[in-house]
Protein backbone atom coordinates (compact mmCIF):
# COMPACT_ATOMS: atom_id res chain seq x y z
CA UNK A 1 0.00 0.00 0.00
CA UNK A 2 2.71 2.56 1.18
CA UNK A 3 4.78 1.26 -2.24
CA UNK A 4 1.42 2.29 -4.41
CA UNK A 5 1.29 6.00 -2.71
CA UNK A 6 4.65 6.72 -3.10
CA UNK A 7 4.52 5.77 -6.70
CA UNK A 8 1.82 7.76 -7.41
CA UNK A 9 3.01 10.55 -5.56
CA UNK A 10 6.81 10.17 -7.57
CA UNK A 11 4.12 9.81 -10.67
CA UNK A 12 2.79 13.23 -10.00
CA UNK A 13 6.20 14.87 -10.00
CA UNK A 14 7.14 13.36 -12.96
CA UNK A 15 4.19 14.32 -15.38
CA UNK A 16 4.48 17.80 -14.46
CA UNK A 17 6.88 18.44 -16.84
CA UNK A 18 5.37 16.17 -19.27
CA UNK A 19 1.71 17.93 -19.25
CA UNK A 20 3.30 21.43 -18.99
CA UNK A 21 4.93 21.11 -22.77
CA UNK A 22 1.76 18.82 -23.84
CA UNK A 23 -0.37 21.64 -22.86
CA UNK A 24 2.32 24.23 -25.15
CA UNK A 25 2.23 21.40 -27.86
CA UNK A 26 -1.74 21.40 -27.67
CA UNK A 27 -1.90 25.41 -28.77
CA UNK A 28 0.20 24.35 -31.72
CA UNK A 29 -1.74 20.99 -32.83
CA UNK A 30 -5.07 22.89 -32.53
CA UNK A 31 -3.47 25.38 -35.04
CA UNK A 32 -2.83 22.92 -37.70
CA UNK A 33 0.64 22.79 -36.73
CA UNK A 34 3.18 19.76 -35.81
CA UNK A 35 5.48 21.28 -33.49
CA UNK A 36 8.24 18.55 -32.85
CA UNK A 37 10.02 21.38 -31.39
CA UNK A 38 8.98 21.08 -27.97
CA UNK A 39 12.08 19.28 -27.17
CA UNK A 40 14.33 22.33 -27.94
CA UNK A 41 12.55 24.88 -26.64
CA UNK A 42 12.39 22.99 -23.13
CA UNK A 43 16.00 22.63 -23.03
CA UNK A 44 16.56 26.15 -24.08
CA UNK A 45 14.05 26.85 -21.03
CA UNK A 46 15.96 24.63 -18.51
CA UNK A 47 19.20 26.42 -19.53
CA UNK A 48 18.19 29.56 -19.28
CA UNK A 49 16.11 29.43 -16.60
CA UNK A 50 18.60 27.84 -14.32
CA UNK A 51 21.46 29.93 -15.52
CA UNK A 52 18.75 33.49 -14.54
CA UNK A 53 18.01 31.62 -11.40
CA UNK A 54 21.51 31.16 -10.38
CA UNK A 55 22.20 35.09 -11.15
CA UNK A 56 19.88 36.67 -9.87
CA UNK A 57 18.88 34.10 -7.09
CA UNK A 58 15.22 34.28 -7.31
CA UNK A 59 13.55 31.37 -8.76
CA UNK A 60 10.68 33.63 -10.49
CA UNK A 61 13.42 36.00 -12.39
CA UNK A 62 14.99 33.13 -13.49
CA UNK A 63 11.71 31.77 -15.40
CA UNK A 64 10.92 34.47 -16.57
CA UNK A 65 14.59 34.65 -18.46
CA UNK A 66 13.61 30.93 -19.49
CA UNK A 67 10.45 32.03 -20.80
CA UNK A 68 12.04 34.70 -22.54
CA UNK A 69 14.83 32.91 -24.61
CA UNK A 70 12.13 29.90 -25.33
CA UNK A 71 10.00 32.41 -26.88
CA UNK A 72 12.74 34.17 -28.81
CA UNK A 73 13.76 30.74 -30.44
CA UNK A 74 9.95 30.05 -30.80
CA UNK A 75 9.61 33.04 -32.89
CA UNK A 76 12.46 32.49 -35.05
CA UNK A 77 11.38 29.28 -35.90
CA UNK A 78 7.83 30.23 -36.55
CA UNK A 79 9.09 33.46 -38.47
CA UNK A 80 10.97 31.14 -40.86
CA UNK A 81 7.99 28.77 -40.96
CA UNK A 82 5.03 30.80 -41.10
CA UNK A 83 6.68 33.89 -43.32
CA UNK A 84 9.40 32.54 -45.39
CA UNK A 85 7.32 29.25 -45.91
CA UNK A 86 9.80 26.50 -44.77
CA UNK A 87 8.57 22.76 -43.66
CA UNK A 88 7.75 23.41 -40.39
CA UNK A 89 9.63 19.37 -39.72
CA UNK A 90 12.40 20.76 -40.92
CA UNK A 91 12.56 24.33 -39.23
CA UNK A 92 11.65 22.09 -35.76
CA UNK A 93 14.51 19.46 -36.42
CA UNK A 94 16.17 22.59 -36.70
CA UNK A 95 15.49 24.46 -33.43
CA UNK A 96 15.94 20.91 -31.67
CA UNK A 97 19.38 20.68 -32.79
CA UNK A 98 19.94 24.19 -32.37
CA UNK A 99 18.86 24.14 -28.62
CA UNK A 100 20.89 21.13 -27.80
CA UNK A 101 24.04 22.82 -29.55
CA UNK A 102 23.82 26.33 -28.08
CA UNK A 103 22.97 25.19 -24.74
CA UNK A 104 26.25 23.23 -24.73
CA UNK A 105 28.34 26.63 -26.40
CA UNK A 106 27.09 28.67 -23.88
CA UNK A 107 28.00 26.24 -20.75
CA UNK A 108 31.21 25.97 -21.92
CA UNK A 109 31.42 30.03 -22.83
CA UNK A 110 30.07 30.72 -19.16
CA UNK A 111 31.40 28.05 -16.81
CA UNK A 112 33.79 26.61 -18.73
CA UNK A 113 31.78 22.89 -18.53
CA UNK A 114 30.38 21.20 -21.13
CA UNK A 115 28.85 18.36 -18.72
CA UNK A 116 27.12 18.12 -15.62
CA UNK A 117 26.62 21.96 -13.87
CA UNK A 118 26.07 21.79 -10.68
CA UNK A 119 25.20 24.94 -8.70
CA UNK A 120 25.47 25.20 -5.23
CA UNK A 121 23.98 28.30 -3.54
CA UNK A 122 20.73 27.46 -5.76
CA UNK A 123 17.49 29.54 -3.72
CA UNK A 124 15.06 26.94 -2.32
CA UNK A 125 12.04 25.69 -4.20
CA UNK A 126 9.11 26.38 -2.30
CA UNK A 127 6.70 23.67 -1.81
CA UNK A 128 3.15 24.43 -1.43
CA UNK A 129 0.48 22.68 1.39
CA UNK A 130 2.84 20.77 2.91
CA UNK A 131 0.48 21.31 5.87
CA UNK A 132 -1.89 20.04 4.39
CA UNK A 133 -0.11 16.66 3.47
CA UNK A 134 0.57 15.65 6.86
CA UNK A 135 -2.85 16.50 8.34
CA UNK A 136 -5.09 14.55 5.48
CA UNK A 137 -4.37 10.84 6.26
CA UNK A 138 -3.20 8.50 3.06
CA UNK A 139 -4.04 10.15 0.61
CA UNK A 140 -2.51 13.93 1.64
CA UNK A 141 1.02 13.17 0.34
CA UNK A 142 -0.26 12.40 -3.16
CA UNK A 143 -1.94 15.64 -3.55
CA UNK A 144 -0.29 18.23 -1.39
CA UNK A 145 3.23 18.97 -0.47
CA UNK A 146 5.08 18.81 -4.33
CA UNK A 147 6.58 22.32 -5.21
CA UNK A 148 4.56 25.02 -6.70
CA UNK A 149 5.34 23.40 -10.10
CA UNK A 150 3.02 20.70 -9.90
CA UNK A 151 0.16 22.91 -9.01
CA UNK A 152 1.34 25.75 -11.80
CA UNK A 153 1.01 23.05 -14.00
CA UNK A 154 -2.43 22.36 -13.24
CA UNK A 155 -3.58 26.42 -13.00
CA UNK A 156 -1.87 26.49 -16.60
CA UNK A 157 -3.72 23.63 -18.15
CA UNK A 158 -7.01 25.09 -16.56
CA UNK A 159 -6.27 28.32 -18.35
CA UNK A 160 -5.12 26.62 -21.51
CA UNK A 161 -8.59 24.94 -21.54
CA UNK A 162 -10.72 28.26 -20.82
CA UNK A 163 -8.12 30.18 -23.04
CA UNK A 164 -8.74 27.35 -25.86
CA UNK A 165 -12.56 26.75 -25.50
CA UNK A 166 -13.92 29.75 -24.10
CA UNK A 167 -12.66 32.86 -26.16
CA UNK A 168 -12.49 33.97 -29.34
CA UNK A 169 -9.31 33.72 -29.72
CA UNK A 170 -9.41 30.18 -28.92
CA UNK A 171 -12.00 29.72 -31.71
CA UNK A 172 -9.87 31.24 -34.45
CA UNK A 173 -6.82 29.33 -33.12
CA UNK A 174 -9.22 26.27 -33.75
CA UNK A 175 -10.68 27.47 -37.08
CA UNK A 176 -6.72 27.73 -38.01
CA UNK A 177 -6.48 24.25 -37.97
CA UNK A 178 -9.62 22.67 -39.10
CA UNK A 179 -10.17 24.87 -41.91
CA UNK A 180 -8.17 27.63 -42.87
CA UNK A 181 -9.84 29.24 -45.51
CA UNK A 182 -12.62 30.02 -42.65
CA UNK A 183 -10.59 31.99 -41.02
CA UNK A 184 -9.12 33.54 -44.13
CA UNK A 185 -12.96 34.51 -45.61
CA UNK A 186 -13.86 36.39 -42.72
CA UNK A 187 -10.17 38.36 -43.20
CA UNK A 188 -8.42 37.08 -40.28
CA UNK A 189 -4.87 35.95 -40.81
CA UNK A 190 -4.24 32.35 -40.37
CA UNK A 191 -0.37 32.97 -39.61
CA UNK A 192 -1.17 35.53 -36.79
CA UNK A 193 -2.75 32.97 -34.71
CA UNK A 194 -0.37 29.96 -35.68
CA UNK A 195 2.43 32.48 -34.41
CA UNK A 196 1.26 32.95 -31.42
CA UNK A 197 0.02 29.83 -30.96
CA UNK A 198 4.01 28.82 -30.90
CA UNK A 199 4.95 31.34 -28.78
CA UNK A 200 2.69 30.10 -25.96
CA UNK A 201 3.87 26.34 -26.96
CA UNK A 202 7.42 28.26 -26.53
CA UNK A 203 5.92 29.72 -23.24
CA UNK A 204 4.23 26.21 -21.49
CA UNK A 205 7.29 24.04 -22.94
CA UNK A 206 10.18 26.28 -21.05
CA UNK A 207 8.57 26.44 -18.08
CA UNK A 208 8.71 22.47 -18.03
CA UNK A 209 12.30 22.89 -18.92
CA UNK A 210 13.04 25.07 -15.70
CA UNK A 211 11.11 22.32 -14.00
CA UNK A 212 13.80 19.63 -14.44
CA UNK A 213 16.83 21.85 -13.95
CA UNK A 214 16.00 23.85 -11.36
CA UNK A 215 14.02 21.01 -9.07
CA UNK A 216 17.75 19.05 -9.58
CA UNK A 217 19.69 22.31 -9.06
CA UNK A 218 21.64 21.11 -11.77
CA UNK A 219 21.99 21.47 -15.63
CA UNK A 220 22.75 18.20 -17.61
CA UNK A 221 23.45 18.38 -21.09
CA UNK A 222 20.34 17.04 -23.16
CA UNK A 223 18.48 17.41 -19.85
CA UNK A 224 14.59 16.82 -21.36
CA UNK A 225 16.04 13.41 -22.73
CA UNK A 226 13.27 13.24 -24.75
CA UNK A 227 10.64 14.30 -22.36
CA UNK A 228 9.60 16.43 -25.75
CA UNK A 229 8.60 13.53 -28.10
CA UNK A 230 6.55 12.14 -25.05
CA UNK A 231 4.62 15.31 -24.96
CA UNK A 232 4.24 14.91 -28.49
CA UNK A 233 2.42 11.30 -27.66
CA UNK A 234 0.60 12.64 -24.47
CA UNK A 235 -1.20 15.15 -26.91
CA UNK A 236 -2.24 12.29 -29.43
CA UNK A 237 -2.80 10.14 -26.80
CA UNK A 238 -5.37 12.53 -24.86
CA UNK A 239 -7.19 13.36 -28.08
CA UNK A 240 -6.06 16.89 -28.24
CA UNK A 241 -8.52 17.56 -25.28
CA UNK A 242 -6.72 19.30 -21.83
CA UNK A 243 -9.12 16.42 -19.51
CA UNK A 244 -6.99 13.88 -21.75
CA UNK A 245 -4.14 15.17 -21.62
CA UNK A 246 -4.28 15.26 -18.12
CA UNK A 247 -5.15 11.66 -17.48
CA UNK A 248 -2.41 10.67 -20.61
CA UNK A 249 0.13 12.24 -18.88
CA UNK A 250 -0.12 10.89 -15.33
CA UNK A 251 -0.34 7.60 -16.98
CA UNK A 252 2.93 7.84 -18.49
CA UNK A 253 4.31 9.23 -15.02
CA UNK A 254 3.20 6.28 -13.65
CA UNK A 255 4.47 4.15 -15.75
CA UNK A 256 8.08 5.40 -15.52
CA UNK A 257 7.71 5.91 -11.75
CA UNK A 258 6.77 2.08 -11.54
CA UNK A 259 9.45 1.96 -13.53
CA UNK A 260 11.69 3.04 -11.72
CA UNK A 261 10.65 1.46 -8.51
CA UNK A 262 10.62 -2.23 -10.45
CA UNK A 263 14.37 -1.99 -11.50
CA UNK A 264 15.92 -4.18 -8.34
CA UNK A 265 12.78 -6.10 -7.62
CA UNK A 266 12.67 -9.00 -10.56
CA UNK A 267 15.42 -10.97 -12.35
CA UNK A 268 14.95 -8.67 -15.34
CA UNK A 269 17.75 -6.71 -16.72
CA UNK A 270 16.76 -3.52 -15.37
CA UNK A 271 16.91 -2.12 -19.65
CA UNK A 272 14.20 -3.83 -19.75
CA UNK A 273 12.27 -2.38 -17.17
CA UNK A 274 13.17 0.90 -18.07
CA UNK A 275 12.09 0.68 -21.42
CA UNK A 276 8.48 -0.32 -19.95
CA UNK A 277 7.09 3.50 -20.42
CA UNK A 278 8.01 3.52 -23.81
CA UNK A 279 6.52 -0.12 -24.32
CA UNK A 280 3.62 1.03 -22.53
CA UNK A 281 3.24 3.88 -25.36
CA UNK A 282 3.12 1.56 -28.07
CA UNK A 283 0.61 -1.32 -26.36
CA UNK A 284 -1.55 2.38 -25.96
CA UNK A 285 -1.27 3.99 -29.04
CA UNK A 286 -2.47 0.37 -30.57
CA UNK A 287 -5.61 -0.38 -28.24
CA UNK A 288 -6.39 3.17 -28.45
CA UNK A 289 -6.72 2.99 -32.49
CA UNK A 290 -8.40 -0.36 -32.01
CA UNK A 291 -10.83 1.75 -30.61
CA UNK A 292 -11.21 4.27 -32.70
CA UNK A 293 -11.25 1.72 -35.60
CA UNK A 294 -13.76 0.00 -34.01
CA UNK A 295 -15.80 2.94 -33.14
CA UNK A 296 -15.92 4.10 -36.51
CA UNK A 297 -16.95 0.91 -37.81
CA UNK A 298 -19.98 1.55 -35.56
CA UNK A 299 -20.98 4.48 -36.82
CA UNK B 1 30.10 1.75 -52.15
CA UNK B 2 27.06 0.32 -50.63
CA UNK B 3 25.68 3.38 -49.69
CA UNK B 4 26.02 4.72 -53.29
CA UNK B 5 24.96 1.54 -54.32
CA UNK B 6 21.79 1.46 -52.31
CA UNK B 7 21.33 5.15 -53.61
CA UNK B 8 20.53 3.68 -57.26
CA UNK B 9 18.21 0.66 -56.12
CA UNK B 10 15.94 3.13 -53.94
CA UNK B 11 16.09 5.31 -57.30
CA UNK B 12 15.66 2.08 -59.44
CA UNK B 13 12.88 0.84 -57.03
CA UNK B 14 10.93 4.33 -57.02
CA UNK B 15 11.01 5.60 -60.64
CA UNK B 16 12.09 2.30 -62.41
CA UNK B 17 9.81 -0.28 -61.76
CA UNK B 18 5.95 -1.11 -61.34
CA UNK B 19 6.04 -1.47 -57.31
CA UNK B 20 7.59 2.40 -57.35
CA UNK B 21 5.23 3.70 -59.62
CA UNK B 22 2.35 2.71 -57.83
CA UNK B 23 4.23 3.42 -54.48
CA UNK B 24 4.42 7.06 -55.72
CA UNK B 25 0.88 6.77 -56.71
CA UNK B 26 -0.30 5.90 -53.33
CA UNK B 27 1.68 9.02 -51.88
CA UNK B 28 0.23 11.35 -54.31
CA UNK B 29 -3.28 10.53 -54.05
CA UNK B 30 -4.41 7.41 -51.53
CA UNK B 31 -8.18 7.43 -52.60
CA UNK B 32 -7.38 7.36 -56.20
CA UNK B 33 -4.73 4.54 -55.74
CA UNK B 34 -7.89 2.69 -53.83
CA UNK B 35 -9.78 2.95 -56.87
CA UNK B 36 -6.60 1.73 -59.32
CA UNK B 37 -7.17 -1.15 -57.38
CA UNK B 38 -3.85 -0.69 -55.29
CA UNK B 39 -3.05 -2.50 -52.23
CA UNK B 40 -3.87 -0.45 -49.38
CA UNK B 41 -2.18 -1.87 -46.61
CA UNK B 42 0.94 -3.58 -49.11
CA UNK B 43 1.76 -0.08 -49.70
CA UNK B 44 1.63 1.14 -46.15
CA UNK B 45 3.52 -1.71 -44.74
CA UNK B 46 5.99 -2.35 -47.67
CA UNK B 47 7.75 1.23 -47.55
CA UNK B 48 8.49 0.96 -43.77
CA UNK B 49 10.32 -2.09 -44.33
CA UNK B 50 12.31 -1.33 -47.34
CA UNK B 51 13.04 2.23 -45.16
CA UNK B 52 14.00 -0.14 -41.71
CA UNK B 53 16.69 -1.78 -43.99
CA UNK B 54 18.08 0.72 -45.30
CA UNK B 55 18.30 1.84 -41.38
CA UNK B 56 19.82 -1.19 -40.83
CA UNK B 57 22.38 -0.95 -43.40
CA UNK B 58 23.79 2.49 -42.97
CA UNK B 59 23.80 1.07 -38.72
CA UNK B 60 25.99 -1.99 -40.03
CA UNK B 61 28.16 0.58 -42.62
CA UNK B 62 28.52 3.07 -39.51
CA UNK B 63 29.75 0.38 -37.13
CA UNK B 64 31.59 -1.94 -40.00
CA UNK B 65 33.11 1.17 -42.11
CA UNK B 66 33.72 4.03 -39.64
CA UNK B 67 34.08 3.22 -36.12
CA UNK B 68 35.34 -0.70 -36.33
CA UNK B 69 33.81 -0.72 -33.01
CA UNK B 70 30.55 -0.74 -31.56
CA UNK B 71 30.14 1.99 -29.29
CA UNK B 72 27.57 2.60 -26.98
CA UNK B 73 25.02 5.59 -28.34
CA UNK B 74 26.59 5.81 -31.48
CA UNK B 75 24.01 7.12 -33.70
CA UNK B 76 23.04 9.83 -31.50
CA UNK B 77 21.61 12.18 -33.70
CA UNK B 78 22.75 10.38 -36.72
CA UNK B 79 19.21 9.49 -37.43
CA UNK B 80 17.65 13.04 -37.04
CA UNK B 81 20.30 14.49 -39.44
CA UNK B 82 19.69 11.65 -41.80
CA UNK B 83 15.88 12.71 -41.42
CA UNK B 84 16.65 16.53 -42.45
CA UNK B 85 18.88 15.20 -45.32
CA UNK B 86 16.07 13.23 -46.87
CA UNK B 87 13.45 15.93 -46.27
CA UNK B 88 16.00 18.24 -48.41
CA UNK B 89 16.43 16.02 -50.78
CA UNK B 90 12.66 15.58 -50.98
CA UNK B 91 11.86 13.22 -53.61
CA UNK B 92 14.71 12.63 -55.95
CA UNK B 93 17.28 9.92 -54.40
CA UNK B 94 20.39 10.85 -55.99
CA UNK B 95 19.82 14.39 -53.94
CA UNK B 96 20.70 12.85 -51.11
CA UNK B 97 24.43 12.47 -52.14
CA UNK B 98 25.16 16.38 -52.19
CA UNK B 99 22.72 17.16 -49.23
CA UNK B 100 24.72 14.47 -46.92
CA UNK B 101 27.62 15.39 -48.39
CA UNK B 102 27.23 18.87 -46.84
CA UNK B 103 26.06 17.88 -43.72
CA UNK B 104 29.59 15.37 -43.27
CA UNK B 105 31.18 18.82 -44.45
CA UNK B 106 30.14 20.61 -41.67
CA UNK B 107 30.84 17.94 -39.22
CA UNK B 108 34.37 17.02 -40.17
CA UNK B 109 34.96 21.21 -40.49
CA UNK B 110 33.69 21.88 -37.08
CA UNK B 111 35.91 18.88 -36.02
CA UNK B 112 38.75 20.71 -37.20
CA UNK B 113 37.71 23.70 -36.11
CA UNK B 114 38.19 22.22 -32.52
CA UNK B 115 41.26 20.99 -33.29
CA UNK B 116 42.53 24.63 -34.09
CA UNK B 117 40.96 26.79 -32.31
CA UNK B 118 39.09 27.08 -29.25
CA UNK B 119 35.41 26.62 -30.20
CA UNK B 120 33.72 23.86 -29.35
CA UNK B 121 32.42 21.16 -31.42
CA UNK B 122 28.50 21.52 -30.75
CA UNK B 123 29.04 25.11 -32.68
CA UNK B 124 28.38 22.49 -36.03
CA UNK B 125 25.13 21.40 -34.59
CA UNK B 126 24.42 25.27 -34.70
CA UNK B 127 25.51 25.51 -38.04
CA UNK B 128 23.69 22.87 -39.20
CA UNK B 129 20.52 23.81 -37.41
CA UNK B 130 20.75 27.51 -39.50
CA UNK B 131 20.71 25.53 -42.59
CA UNK B 132 18.04 23.52 -41.64
CA UNK B 133 16.25 26.59 -40.62
CA UNK B 134 16.65 28.46 -44.19
CA UNK B 135 16.88 25.34 -46.71
CA UNK B 136 13.19 24.32 -46.83
CA UNK B 137 11.89 28.07 -47.05
CA UNK B 138 10.06 28.52 -50.44
CA UNK B 139 10.11 32.14 -50.26
CA UNK B 140 14.15 32.48 -50.04
CA UNK B 141 14.04 29.51 -52.89
CA UNK B 142 11.90 31.27 -54.84
CA UNK B 143 14.15 34.06 -55.00
CA UNK B 144 16.99 32.18 -56.05
CA UNK B 145 15.50 31.24 -58.59
CA UNK B 146 14.39 34.70 -59.89
CA UNK B 147 18.03 35.94 -59.63
CA UNK B 148 18.82 32.93 -61.88
CA UNK B 149 16.61 33.67 -64.51
CA UNK B 150 17.83 37.53 -64.75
Amino acid sequence: MSVLLSLLTSAITIMTPLLLAATGGLFTELSGMLNIALEGLMLVGAFASIVGTYYSQSIVIGILIGIMSSMILASIMASITLYLKANVFITGLATNLFASGITVVLSFHLFNNKGVIAFDKMPPIPRLFEGLADKIPIVGHIFFGHTFFTYLSIILLIVASLLIYNTPFGFRLRAAGLYKKSLTTIGLSTKKYRFIAFLLSAVYASIAGAMLSVNLGAFVPNITSGKGWIALVVIFLGQKKPLGLLIASFIFGFSEAFSNYAQGLWDIPSEFILALPYVFTLVAIILFSIYDFNKKRVE
Amino acid sequence: MTALAAVFIIHALMYRSKTGFELRMYGNNNKFAMYAGISHTYYQIMPMFVSGAMYGLSGAMAIFGTYHAVIKEFSVGLGWNALAVALIARYRPFAVIPAALFFAYIDSGAHSAMLYSDVTFELSSIVQATVFFLVSSVTLQRLGLGKRRV
